[in-house]
C-alpha cells in the first residue's frame, strides 16, 4: 500500500507530492495521503476529481486522511 | 473546517480594506509595518543605526497602526483556527524545509522593500488605485510565482 505522510507540510507540498505519487501508480492501486493542512483537504479532492480518481476523506481532529483509488 | 467561497472571502476582504482606508486614511499593507516593527526592536539595540538608516529617515517608523494590524492578522488567524478546531503545532518532517522557508522568506522581505510593497500593498491597495507601479508589480509577482512553482517541484 502506498502512503504519503505530509503532516507538517503546507500548500502546495501536499498536493504536489500526491500528484507526483499518483503518476507512478497503476489503475486500481490505492494511495493514502495523511495531512494536517486544512487547505489540502480542499485542493487534493478538487485535483483528484479533475483527474477522475475516486477518493474518501477521513477526518480525525485537525488531521485527516484521504484514500485515493487511481483510475 | 468550514470553508467560505472565494467570492465571499474576496468581498469580505474588499469591505475590510475599505474600512481600513476610511478609518486610517491609508491603504492596507503588511511589509511596511514589518519593517517598522524591526526598527522598534533595533531601537533597543542600536538606536543610532536606525536613525542613520536612510530608509527609516524617509519612512519614519512611527505609524504604529501598521504594526498593530500585522499582529492583528496573526491573532485573527489564530482565533479562527481555534474556532474552526484546526489549531495544531505543525512541524515539517523534512528538515530542509526550514532552510527553504528561511531563504524564501528572506527573498520575500527583500523583494517587498525593493518593490515598495508586497502582494497586499500592491495588489490589494495599489491596483484598486490604478497605480501603474502596482500593475507592474502584479505582473512581476505572477511571473515570479510561476518560476517559483517550477522550482518547488524539484525541492519537495
Amino acid at each position: 500500500m502506498n502512503v504519503i505522510d505530509v503532516r507538517g507540510d503546507i500548500c502546495p507540498v501536499p498536493l504536489l507530492k500526491c500528484v507526483r505519487e499518483i503518476k507512478k501508480m497503476k489503475k486500481g492501486e490505492m494511495l493514502t495521503v495523511i495531512s494536517d493542512h486544512p487547505p489540502a483537504k480542499r485542493s487534493i479532492p478538487i485535483e483528484m476529481t479533475e483527474q477522475g480518481h475516486k477518493f474518501k476523506i477521513y477526518e480525525n481532529g485537525p488531521e485527516f486522511k484521504i484514500e485515493i483509488v487511481v483510475n | 473546517m468550514r470553508n467560505i467561497s472565494h467570492l465571499k472571502g474576496g468581498v469580505i476582504i474588499a469591505l475590510l480594506n475599505i474600512l481600513i482606508f476610511i478609518t486610517l486614511g491609508k491603504p492596507w499593507s503588511i511589509t511596511s509595518g514589518e519593517s517598522h516593527f524591526v526598527a522598534y526592536i533595533e531601537n533597543f539595540i542600536s538606536s543610532t543605526h536606525v536613525s542613520s538608516n536612510l530608509y527609516f529617515q524617509e519612512y519614519i517608523p512611527k505609524t504604529t497602526w501598521r504594526v498593530i494590524l500585522d499582529f492583528g492578522i496573526v491573532a485573527g488567524a489564530f482565533l479562527g483556527a481555534i474556532a474552526g478546531k484546526d489549531f495544531k503545532i505543525r512541524i515539517p518532517q523534512n528538515k530542509w524545509r526550514f532552510l527553504q522557508v528561511l531563504i524564501g522568506g528572506l527573498f520575500m522581505g527583500f523583494g517587498a522593500r525593493l518593490a515598495y510593497g508586497c502582494n497586499i500593498g500592491h495588489i490589494m491597495s495599489g491596483v484598486p488605485q490604478l497605480a501603474i507601479s502596482s500593475f507592474i508589480a502584479l505582473i512581476a509577482i505572477a511571473g515570479g510565482a510561476y518560476v517559483g512553482s517550477k522550482i518547488i517541484v524539484r525541492l519537495i
